[in-house]
């Protein structure tokens, strides 16, 4: 990975900005305002937090502010000026623990210098916070990889949940905590978010379970055979059953089971589904005893459960015997737009320890004699000129970043993850061809085709338009409603028009930019006409 | 010494450890370790010279020491430990004159250390009140 990671300084001192300014160019230094990298009080990091929290990987916060009266924040148990100044940063630690839980802090005192006693139980309590005890550049720079370390995915955790964004922050934590649990777990999300993976490398890799990860899929199975396929049959049960067979809740035995498709299982089956789930145990067909089960249930849905059973499709005991409040729905990728970048890089990674891939490598390596890892270079990738020769640079140009952040990704990350490698063979065939043809390379930069990644990701529009029989997801309804003037009509569609495109691109507004003016570097004049139409970015975030 | 009158010492004794404790050592512990002479000497004399800033004006180490000498020295005369940390003071203070000379040999460790056993004196007058 070559994202260098982003920090929200609080601080009213400047000693902290200056040192990782100069000293730290492995880490980002965010501006709050033009030529100041920090925030000098909780207010204005609030602020800012309010309009960026999605940038902002870690918090480094000064605990003592010296600031005006009017700057600072509450505190309770502060007492005069005096100790609210002292403790400031207990009060704003309090606000970011609230509205930013994900975003670890990391706390720039140490406990002896500023006598926290009272206040070091609180500390020690809060997740993803951090004290630094040493105050010197090395003890900073672990403690902002470590407190990094916790809050995102570790490596193993794949790609399917990496990402920054605030969203994805607050699923992680949401399942690590639901893996651990008895109940059972409702994943919900469109195809290619990564259900199957996230239920057996988050929910089951860290239940703690000893029993296997079984997976069965409810739309590959006749309808006929599925109750023998869940429950197990005892031979002669039905026409074909040869021999005992044990259903998919036996083989889960002491793990877990992962039912996908959950919506597609027929109704009187859906019955004795909720039989099991009751009384944890099952009965095979044909057989009379029922076998005892300790098995973690996971389903999983690519729409909405709540809506099939409101449409008389699922019943709703067993929605509720589920759990509805375990549900967990899985963005899809056109909604984590903020994680773009970071995922092209990730999936270039994976692409390159492919086999076809290396093999391209190798010739490469062949052509030029030395070895050289691949890495992606995004525009204004500001890590773009340290180590270019030790690497072959495949630079993505900035058209062709827009063209793939203007694609709906219908097929989400399994999509995304087939054009980036796409992408990499179709450029590294193109360098080797010309290796072995003679012709010298003047850089190891490979330039991508804007052309290439046009053709990729058209051809999959010709395929998700032909194929869709309902609305794209591209697509926005608004209602025309009655008004009193063709102005308020054409303000209302505006606003239904914005609100839902904020939403279709997570947020994005150099996206939306890029969708209404051509030109994603006019965010700041979809912000303005955001503003205009009365929508508050704050809000949508919410909805 | 009357509860109230401790409390307040304890409480300006904290400001000190902040001042000089914390913000006199930090420009110098958060250098990379083969920083420059002078990075190391420019980063001292900030900690010296420019320990607390507030509203654009700063105060010196030793300013912000003799404002606290000057309210409170009666009190911490007794203390076993006020000496100590005059005498430490006053050897970190000296660092101010001996960076300016030309061709002075930069010691970083030592003047960490010196500037170090400040803030360790403050914290053991702390204990004692």
């Amino acid at each position: 990975m070559t994202l260098i990671p982003r920090l929200l300084l609080i601080d009213d001192n400047n000693i902290y900005a200056e040192s990782i300014l100069s000293h730290m160019p492995d880490f980002h230094l965010l501006e709050v305002q033009p030529n100041l990298h920090r925030a000098p009080h909780g207010t204005a990091a609030l602020n800012y937090l309010g309009k960026h929290s999605d940038n902002v990987d870690a918090i480094l916060l000064d605990m003592r502010f010296d600031v005006d009266v009017e700057h600072l924040l509450p505190l309770e148990e502060a007492t005069s000026d005096r100790k609210l100044r002292r403790f400031q940063g207990i009060a704003i630690l309090r606000q970011l623990k609230l509205k930013y839980p994900a975003i670890p802090v990391i706390v720039l005192t140490s406990m002896a210098d500023l006598s926290l006693g009272e206040v070091a139980n609180e500390l020690d309590a809060l997740s993803l916070t951090y004290v630094l005890d040493e105050q010197n550049l090395d003890s900073l720079r672990i403690r902002i990889h470590s407190a990094l370390s916790e809050s995102y995915r570790q490596p193993e955790d794949g790609e399917v949940l990496w990402g920054r964004s605030l969203s994805l922050r607050h699923l992680r934590r949401r399942l690590a905590v639901l893996a651990t649990g008895r109940l059972p777990v409702i994943l919900e999300g469109e195809t290619g978010t990564g259900k199957s993976f996230l239920a057996e490398h988050y929910v089951h890799l860290r239940s703690g379970r000893s029993g296997p990860f079984v997976t069965v899929d409810l739309s590959t199975i006749p309808s006929e055979l599925v109750a023998a396929h869940l429950f197990g049959a005892m031979r002669g049960a039905y026409t074909g059953a040869v021999a005992d067979r044990k259903g998919v809740f036996e083989l889960a035995q002491r793990g877990t089971l992962f039912i996908d498709e959950i919506q597609n299982t027929p109704l009187e089956i859906q019955k004795q589904l909720l039989g099991v789930l009751q009384d944890n145990r099952v009965r095979p067909l044909g057989a009379r005893e029922e076998v005892p089960i300790d098995v973690k249930v996971i389903v999983a849905s690519n729409a909405s459960l709540s809506s099939a059973v409101r449409d008389g499709r699922f019943r709703a005991d067993l929605f509720m015997r589920l759990s509805p409040a375990t549900r967990i729905t899985i963005p899809p990728l056109r909604q984590r737009m903020n994680d773009f970048e970071f995922l092209l890089q990730r999936f270039t990674d994976r692409s390159s320890q492919s086999a076809d891939v290396k093999a391209l490598h190798q010739r490469l390596t062949a052509a030029i004699g030395a070895e050289r890892p691949i890495r992606l270079v995004l525009p204004d990738d500001p890590t773009a000129k340290t180590d270019s020769n030790a690497h072959w640079d495949l630079a993505l140009p900035r058209p062709a970043l827009h063209r793939l952040r203007r694609h709906r990704w219908p097929g989400n990350l399994r999509e995304l993850s087939m054009v980036v490698h796409n992408i990499v063979i179709f450029t590294l065939v193109g360098a080797v061809d010309a290796l072995e043809a003679g012709v010298t390379l003047s850089s190891h930069r490979l330039q991508i085709d804007p052309g290439l990644v046009g053709q990729l990701v058209g051809a999959l529009d010709d395929v998700n338009e032909t194929e869709q029989d309902h609305p794209s997801p591209g697509q926005i309804s608004v209602t025309l409603e009655p008004a009193d003037s063709l102005n308020a009509v054409s303000v209302s569609v505006e606003r239904q028009y914005f609100s839902a495109l904020f939403h279709q691109t997570g947020g994005d507004l150099e996206l939306m930019a890029d969708r209404l003016l051509g030109d994603p570097s006019r965010a700041r004049a979809i912000r303005l006409r955001l503003n205009q139409l009365g929508l508050r970015i704050r809000q949508l975030r919410k909805e | 010494m009357a509860n109230h009158a401790r409390v307040e010492l304890i409480e300006h004794i904290e400001d000190l450890e902040h001042d000089l404790g914390k913000y006199m050592l930090l420009p110098l512990a958060m250098l990379p370790h083969d920083a420059s002479s002078k990075m190391v000497v420019d980063a001292a004399l900030q900690g010296l010279l420019r320990t607390r800033s507030h509203n654009g004006q700063s105060q010196t180490a030793l300013e912000l020491f003799e404002q606290f000498q000057r309210v409170f020295e009666a009190q911490c005369e007794p203390l076993s430990h006020w000496q100590s940390l005059v005498a430490a003071m006053k050897v970190a203070w000296a660092w101010h004159k001996k960076l300016q000379d030309d061709g002075v040999v930069v010691a970083r460790e030592a003047i960490e250390s010196d500037f170090r056993a400040v803030g360790q004196a403050i914290r053991r007058l702390k204990a004692e009140v």
